[in-house]
């Protein structure tokens, strides 16, 4: 990054060196709180409206193929139909989960993880993500339940320091018919705040239906969301937070990105509007 | 002396010049067609009038700068956008005739004179087309100045007049904006015709509630602090929504004399 002043950044924005764009963002039906097993705080993930099908196909807000690390947010604003708390969000997809049977049940995507972005200077850095799991197919008769791990007992995810961990915890959905959109962290040992991947997921309570997909997230930029008032998250002078917004790489592979919003805190829907600018630090 | 540059100088050439205040109200008559992912990815429309500026200032004024822009529409979850707009080329279905229009401009900003590239740009259908998804391709001029780069949106059939469809998911890789179109041509119809524009935004705001109007201004915003020169056009959008829509606007600026 050669910029020498946030002037710089609005400079190389006015000669189109940046991006702008606004979306209407998905909003959906009312979901299944989350429970203490569940990841306590109750998540939505928001795509964008245009192209995307719920609850499992997702449209990124659409943004520019820059190389990663080089496209640093200006400002973000949003507004919605309820009051919600927030942030804008790169969603990677990590794989899929059958909550239907026990045993082995996540696929991971063909892209190889860790993803890597520029942290601090340093260029092809493993970045860290927070796991959660979109519910695409509700369960039934029975809460799945499940833990990060494999059925034989070996390692599960690679936590955020690179250290492969064999989960412990036991996730349970928080309801036999969980609604299908609702999304909920997933539990990780103490100690451990984030992943790089993950490898396996046992489950070990079946539903006779149940599926889902697991997104590590990359959160950018926080947002308080209401209904009245458009807020902004000033990026560059109110809140020194310019959050490098373009897709990290995989170590091998092409990861799928869906930028767009998680919010949290309650079960009924609500569709964001968001505003985002940026401005590339060439 | 860049007006932006200080509160002090804007009220110094509030108190000199006055204010420059303009007040919009208008209409889409008329629904628009939504925008798919082979499409912009954003559905949007145009409202049909542009805010002209004077073809002249006072002596020593070079242009406006905006520290106030308020928009409200009756809606909800809908996006209003302006900014300066710039007419980059016109394509006549009917006979796949194109018409050149002006490149992007060269600003000042910062004291330093820049050649700007779109920071969005929206192909309009300026005429309801007659024709089945047709892919509608723009051969331009990146934001680096390199020539022949082309982009493609298939758009829906028949798409209505105003209907507005984001150029820039559709760019080439790696590319962000527009400097110039050299060229558009269209695959199938035969009536209707679509223009392309390029902007620099001033302001945008969103309502969570019917005719709420909120936000921040120009002046408070970290977007890059655009003059509006003489005879420059302003132009108004709607994101997100398609039925017919009623837009009123507020602007106020104070002179730069730069």
């Amino acid at each position: 990054m050669s910029v020498t002043s946030r002037f710089d950044i609005f400079t190389n924005a006015g000669k189109g060196n940046g991006y702008f764009i606004s979306s209407l963002l998905t909003g959906g039906n009312t979901t299944t709180a989350a429970t203490a097993t569940s990841g306590l705080l109750t998540l939505r993930v928001h795509a964008n409206s245009v192209g995307s099908s719920l609850p499992g196909t997702l449209v990124s807000i659409p943004k520019p193929t820059l190389t990663p690390s080089e496209l640093y947010s200006m400002y973000f604003s949003a507004v919605t139909t309820a009051g919600r708390g927030g942030f804008l969000c790169n969603f990677y997809r990590l794989g899929t989960l059958n909550m239907a049977a026990t045993g082995d049940q996540f696929t991971h995507d063909t892209a190889t993880f860790p993803l890597l972005k520029t942290v601090y200077g340093q260029t092809s850095q493993p970045i860290s993500l927070i796991p959660i799991v979109l519910v695409t197919t509700a369960p039934a008769t029975t809460a799945p339940a499940f833990r990060l791990r494999t059925a034989a007992g070996a390692a599960g995810y690679v936590n955020q320091d690179g250290d492969s961990i064999v989960g412990t915890k036991t996730f349970t959905m928080p309801s036999a018919t969980t609604s299908t959109q609702s999304a909920f962290a997933l539990r990780l040992e103490n100690g451990d705040c984030g992943v790089r991947d993950i490898s396996a997921i046992e489950v070990t309570t079946a539903g006779t239906a149940g599926a889902g997909i697991i997104f590590g997230m990359e959160l950018l930029a926080p947002i308080t969301l209401t209904t009245a008032m458009q807020i902004t998250v000033d990026s560059m002078f109110a809140q020194f937070i310019m959050s490098d917004i373009s897709t990290a790489t995989a170590t091998s592979g092409t990861p799928t990105c869906v930028f767009g919003m998680v919010s949290g805190g309650a079960t009924g829907t609500l569709t964001p509007s968001v505003i985002i600018q940026a401005g590339q630090g060439i | 002396m860049p007006v932006y540059n200080s509160i002090d100088n804007q009220l110094t050439s509030a108190d000199v010049f006055g204010v420059y205040r303009r007040f919009v109200s208008q209409l889409t008559t008329t629904a628009t067609t939504a925008a798919t992912t082979n499409s912009g990815y954003v559905t949007a429309q145009r409202y049909p009038t542009n805010v002209v500026m004077p073809s002249s200032f006072a002596s020593g004024i070079n242009g406006v700068y905006f520290t106030r822009i308020d928009m409200t529409n009756e809606d909800v979850s809908t996006t209003l956008l302006c900014g300066i707009e710039y007419l980059m080329g016109t394509l006549t279905v009917s006979g796949n005739t194109f018409s050149a229009g002006s490149a992007m401009p060269t600003k000042s900003l910062f004291g330093s004179s820049i050649q700007t590239a779109s920071n969005i740009a929206f192909a309009v259908i300026d005429a309801t087309l007659t024709a089945t998804t047709p892919v509608l391709t723009i051969t331009y001029t990146d934001q680096d100045g390199n020539t022949g780069n082309s982009a493609q949106l298939t758009l829906p059939t028949n798409s209505a007049v105003l209907s507005a469809f984001l150029i820039h998911p559709h760019l080439a890789t790696g590319d962000t904006g527009m400097r110039e179109v050299t060229d558009i041509s269209i695959s199938t119809g035969s009536a209707g015709s679509i223009k392309i524009y390029g902007m620099l935004p001033l302001q945008s705001k969103s309502s969570g509630s019917a005719g709420v109007c909120t936000g921040a201004h120009p002046s408070s915003y970290p977007t890059p602090p655009w003059i509006v020169e003489a005879s420059e056009k302003l132009a108004f959008y709607r994101l997100n929504g398609i039925t017919s829509s009623q837009l009123y606007a507020v602007l106020a600026g104070v002179a730069n004399y730069e």
